[in-house]
């Protein structure tokens, strides 16, 4: 077996060993029978609640608010990136600050969007933007910085315009960079959507999981948590394969 | 002149020196940018009305009242005990896993997609988890922050120690170092670096992760008062608190970032996003 299939396999096994405890260890009595429920029990329980429609909506609403704050951040953090490189002292002005961004709990300002903004999907939105839109500019402006000179006197050299040295140059050659700032936004909206629903809301799969742990619907809390885990994991493996696609096997 | 880690000193980088300093117009925009934040918060106060936005002064006020009645310290103890708690647990486990993991090429290869696919992960939908199994209070906050912030230690730490280059090691060899002194001499000043910056992050997620907790199911924390005063409705003393976390968070980071720099500050340029 050559040593890539090796650790391929291990990798599986030690999967496939932590979701086997979670079956197992409530089978055995090892652990309490009304918190732990085995992974089966789970996973008919989640069946029921999609057949039921009770999953629906909050899985729309999840699903609304995560594509909405993903796509701001898009848009305003690309442009926001491509300023922050072509002025050059904003970038050297803000960058202890950028540096500094993540090391806040930005989430703390949750609370306060609420207070502004109701309770209704644009906190959430706005949270989950906040959270994601810093990884786009950093990405982006990064990116910009990162095409190579001589990139570019060959496109002086073809008197391309300003436009055109732009668009046919510095994007494609940023695009790496652009792209690693979008999986970025995505996964860090995800968390900020998910988060701001399970602190403090009244839809979405993290209002789901907080909703059954406080009615003592275990069952059906540990299935919201198996939505978004699963959700999460799906995204992730999405992301690394259009990457993969995109630059070869890094 | 050369460190440890054996990367000869480049001729230092032209430094400004203290007389151009002031003159350094990114300097003085850099230390005017906290001030205009201040400045923005007082013009939306007024525009908006302080039922929405509370004043820079009202904030303050808020803060120090809370001083002054015991809740302030009392709750932010609360805060800073669960931190303490969670951060430590964060760095002994993040530093003794990734430096394992970074060790043996194999465990690397394996665990790696897992560590970062865990890192990923809307963890803070688990924290029932974490009730469950240390029930109310301190504890579950702390191992659940811990959840959070071990990942960034991990990562750093593993790669920090999977990039100590194998001639480190040849050297090592050929001057009989023995084991303890390979450790303390060549692999932890290799290490440190990256090891800084993963502790920097890890604090930043810890925190977050502290802070997360205590919104949810808590009784005290700096968290929980975040959520009573919207259901309070005290914007004075929201905006004072989201101001306080956010204040204390940038010190601490800024603390970091000088000691980052002051070990890499001979080394070569290593480029971290964030």
């Amino acid at each position: 077996m050559s040593y890539a299939a090796r650790v391929r396999l291990t990798r599986w096994a030690v999967i496939l060993a932590a979701i086997a405890t979670l079956e197992f260890m409530p089978r055995l009595g090892l652990g309490d029978a009304i918190t732990l429920i085995p992974l089966s029990e789970i996973v008919s329980e989640l069946f029921e609640l999609l057949t039921e429609g009770e999953l629906m909506p909050h899985l729309l609403a999840t699903g609304g608010a995560f594509v909405l704050s993903f796509l701001l951040a898009g848009v305003t953090g690309v442009p926001l990136g491509y300023l922050l490189w072509r002025y050059r002292p904003l970038k050297r002005t803000l960058d202890p600050y950028l540096t500094t961004y993540y090391a806040i709990p930005i989430f703390a300002f949750y609370p306060l969007l609420l207070a502004i903004l109701g309770f209704n999907i644009l906190p959430i939105v706005a949270i989950s933007w906040a959270w994601a839109v810093v990884a786009v500019v950093l990405n982006t402006s990064i990116g910009f910085g990162e095409v190579p000179q001589v990139l570019i006197k060959v496109g002086r050299s073809m008197n391309l315009s300003r436009w055109q040295i732009i668009s046919r140059i510095f994007f494609p050659a940023a695009v790496p960079y652009i792209f690693t700032g979008l999986k970025l936004g995505m996964v860090y909206s995800l968390i900020g959507v998910i988060a701001s629903e399970f602190v403090l809301s009244t839809q979405g799969l993290g209002y789901l999981v907080s909703y059954n742990y406080l009615n003592f619907r275990t069952a059906a809390m540990y299935s919201a948590m198996f939505v978004i885990l699963g959700l999460a994991i799906l995204l992730n493996l999405a992301l690394t394969r259009i990457e993969r696609r995109l630059y070869g096997h890094v | 002149m050369s460190d440890a880690a054996g990367h000869a000193a480049r001729p230092s980088r032209s430094e400004p020196d203290k007389a151009s300093f002031w003159q350094d117009p990114v300097r003085i925009a850099q230390l005017l940018f906290p001030l205009a934040l201040i400045a923005l918060w007082q013009i939306l106060s007024v525009v908006l009305g302080d039922f929405f936005v509370a004043s820079p002064l009202a904030s303050l006020g808020a803060l120090l009242e809370g001083i002054n009645d015991g809740w302030l310290g009392g709750n932010a103890s609360v805060t800073l005990i669960a931190l303490v708690y969670a951060y430590l647990l964060a760095v002994g486990f993040g530093i003794v896993i990734g430096f394992l993991l970074g060790l043996s090429r194999f465990a690397y290869e394996v665990f790696e997609p897992i560590v970062i696919a865990l890192y990923a992960l809307p963890k803070v939908a688990l924290y029932p988890l974490f009730l469950f199994a240390f029930g109310l209070g301190i504890a579950a906050q702390a191992w659940f922050a811990m959840f959070f912030g071990v990942f960034p230690i991990i990562i750093f730490t593993m790669n920090g120690t999977r990039n100590v280059s194998q001639v480190m090691f040849k050297v090592a060899r050929s001057l009989r170092l023995s084991r303890l002194q390979l450790f303390r001499a060549i692999v932890f000043p290799a290490i440190l670096p990256s090891l800084v910056a993963g502790l920097r992050l890890g604090f930043g997620v810890t925190f977050l992760g502290v802070i997360l907790s205590q919104m949810f199911a808590a009784k005290s924390g700096l968290g929980f008062i975040l959520v009573q005063s919207v259901s309070l409705h005290d914007m004075p003393q929201l905006y004072g608190l989201v101001a306080l976390l956010t204040l204390f968070a940038f010190l601490i980071n800024g603390a970091f970032l000088l000691w980052e720099r002051s070990l890499t500050r001979n080394r070569p340029m290593q480029t971290t996003a964030f």
